[in-house]
């Protein structure tokens, strides 16, 4: 059994209900989907009990029905954390306390779409301009397709 | 005593790109600052959903105007994993070399726009002249000095004769001797020392909390590199070593620099020597299947990751660029916190930030 899988294999006695499913990707890339409740005190474990302290980035994405977040973590190989927010309710737990870097990673999460972090810090513009409304967020499914039909 | 803010950019002759700055000053100590980002923030992750595969390739050329062909190398290699591509070993050879021209040139830049801000015009001439042997090397290659659209999804559209392996290697071999002679002077200049030792100081803690990556973490003694631990286009195959540096301040960032200039010029050396025969390209489909991607590489300035989405048509569902400039941006507030404004250029210029990067 190799590291990761020794990692995952831990992850999955410790937060049983809370791994949902664990894909793995080419290029010694591992992607492990949670439930949004788990990631701060999964971010934590691994902090604690794992090499996985490099936060690369989150990444978002709206696939028109949910949100979606990564978490890229690096340690000789990747892992990400992988959980999905509903429009209805898209809130998210802050990790900056945690891992202070990902600060800017979260308020770009924020901006573009929509995800609120627990931290008010958090959300608040990093590249949108000063004039921007704080209601339209560019990278959200509904926003795109606005600007398909304005466009058209 | 009173309190006064001092606004540097979005435009300023310290910043070569824009980006705003807010000082807060006491008397000449900086007590606080607060940074404001997006000035050329192009939406290029939201424009590239709306192009092919293809055309991505020189889209994503022109998020940095330095580090042009790490964005698209990495890229590539993303979407070639999707495809199921692979890319011949020559054009992986090619790929490389070009990688590492880039990062000789981004070094030397670095190094001028570091000893303008210093006031040491001499060593910012040097470097800038020197750099120019790189770029005439890139141009005569690919037509281009920064953007060289080398890559192509499958390989690479360059290719290099034996009369050109051998004037590069020449051309090589001199700037290696130059860029020791700049290491001499980096290394024994009285003021350049008295300008960059123990300014900007980050400890390894700081590095891992703030997720900082490259020659910077590296100069705090981080000892990490994608191209060693997670080698891709072949790098597994060539000579080179990793330079770390204790002491984690903007001196240990220059000579570190420097040091990783020449490795660069190892590997140039070795690829003009052992670059094997055959195609640089294969041909790729326009679609590529459904599925995702995580792809890192080692860019001039650290760690670059790729996630790519597809849904099975001939444009991605989501790409998403992450630099390697941003985090060592969210840290610059702590390290310009009680620093003397004299130093905020040093500061500022050492972490090199790539704001065309960070906003994308």
């Amino acid at each position: 059994m190799n590291e990761i899988e020794l990692i995952i294999t831990q992850m999955k006695s410790l937060f049983l209900h809370q791994i949902l499913e664990v894909r793995f990707l080419p290029l010694h890339e591992t992607v492990v989907r949670i439930k949004p409740t788990t990631l701060r005190n999964l971010v934590a474990w691994l902090l604690e009990h794992s090499g996985f302290h490099h936060l690369s980035t989150i990444t978002g994405l709206d696939n028109g029905q949910q949100i979606e977040l990564f978490y890229h973590f690096w340690n000789g190989q990747g892992l990400s954390l992988h959980t999905e927010l509903s429009y209805e309710f898209p809130f998210m737990d802050t990790i900056t306390d945690l891992i202070p870097g990902a600060s800017f990673y979260e308020r770009e999460v924020f901006e573009m779409l929509g995800v609120r972090f627990s931290d008010s810090q958090q959300n608040q513009p990093l590249l949108l301009p000063d004039d921007w409304d704080g209601q339209h967020f560019p990278l959200r499914a509904k926003e795109k397709e606005t600007k398909k039909q304005g466009e058209q | 005593m009173s309190r006064f803010t001092v606004p540097i950019g979005p435009q300023h002759p310290l910043l070569k790109e824009p980006l705003s700055f807010q000082l807060t000053l006491e008397g000449e100590e900086v007590v606080d600052s607060v940074i404001r980002l997006g000035y050329v923030h192009r939406g290029i992750e939201r424009l590239s959903e709306k192009r092919t595969y293809i055309q991505n390739v020189h889209l994503v050329e022109r998020v940095c105007g330095i580090c042009s062909h790490v964005h698209t190398t990495t890229y590539c290699m993303g979407v070639e994993s999707l495809a199921g591509v692979t890319v011949p070993v020559r054009g992986l050879y090619l790929r490389t070399f070009f990688c590492e021209l880039e990062r000789i040139h981004s070094h030397l830049l670095w190094l001028g726009v570091l000893a303008k801000n210093l006031g040491f015009d001499t060593v910012f001439m040097y470097a800038w002249r020197d750099r120019e042997i790189v770029l005439d090397i890139m141009e005569e290659l690919s037509g281009g000095r920064v953007s060289h659209a080398a890559n192509v999804i499958g390989g690479v559209r360059v290719d290099i004769n034996d009369s050109q392996r051998k004037t590069m290697t020449v051309s090589l071999k001199s700037l290696s001797q130059k860029i020791t002679d700049l290491r001499n002077i980096v290394e024994h200049e009285t003021n350049f020392h008295a300008r960059t030792r123990d300014i900007g100081t980050l400890t390894a803690e700081q590095i891992r909390q703030y997720c900082i990556v490259g020659p910077i973490a590296r100069a705090s003694n981080v000892d990490v590199d994608m191209r060693r631990d997670v080698p891709y286009n072949l790098y597994e195959k060539f000579d080179f070593s990793v330079i770390t540096r204790s002491e984690g301040d903007v001196w240990a960032r220059t000579t570190l620099r420097i040091q990783e200039a020449q490795e660069s010029i190892k590997i140039c050396l070795q690829i003009l020597d052992s670059l094997p025969p055959g195609a640089v390209a294969v041909r790729a489909k326009r679609r590529v299947p459904p599925g995702e991607v995580i792809c890192r590489s080692e860019a001039p300035r650290g760690e670059l990751l790729y996630y790519i989405q597809s849904d099975g048509s001939d444009r991605p569902a989501r790409i998403k660029i992450r630099t390697p400039t941003l985090p060592s941006l969210a840290i610059l507030p702590d390290l310009l916190r009680g620093i003397n404004m004299a130093d905020v250029s040093a500061v500022v210029s050492g972490v090199d930030l790539c704001i065309a990067c960070v906003d994308r």
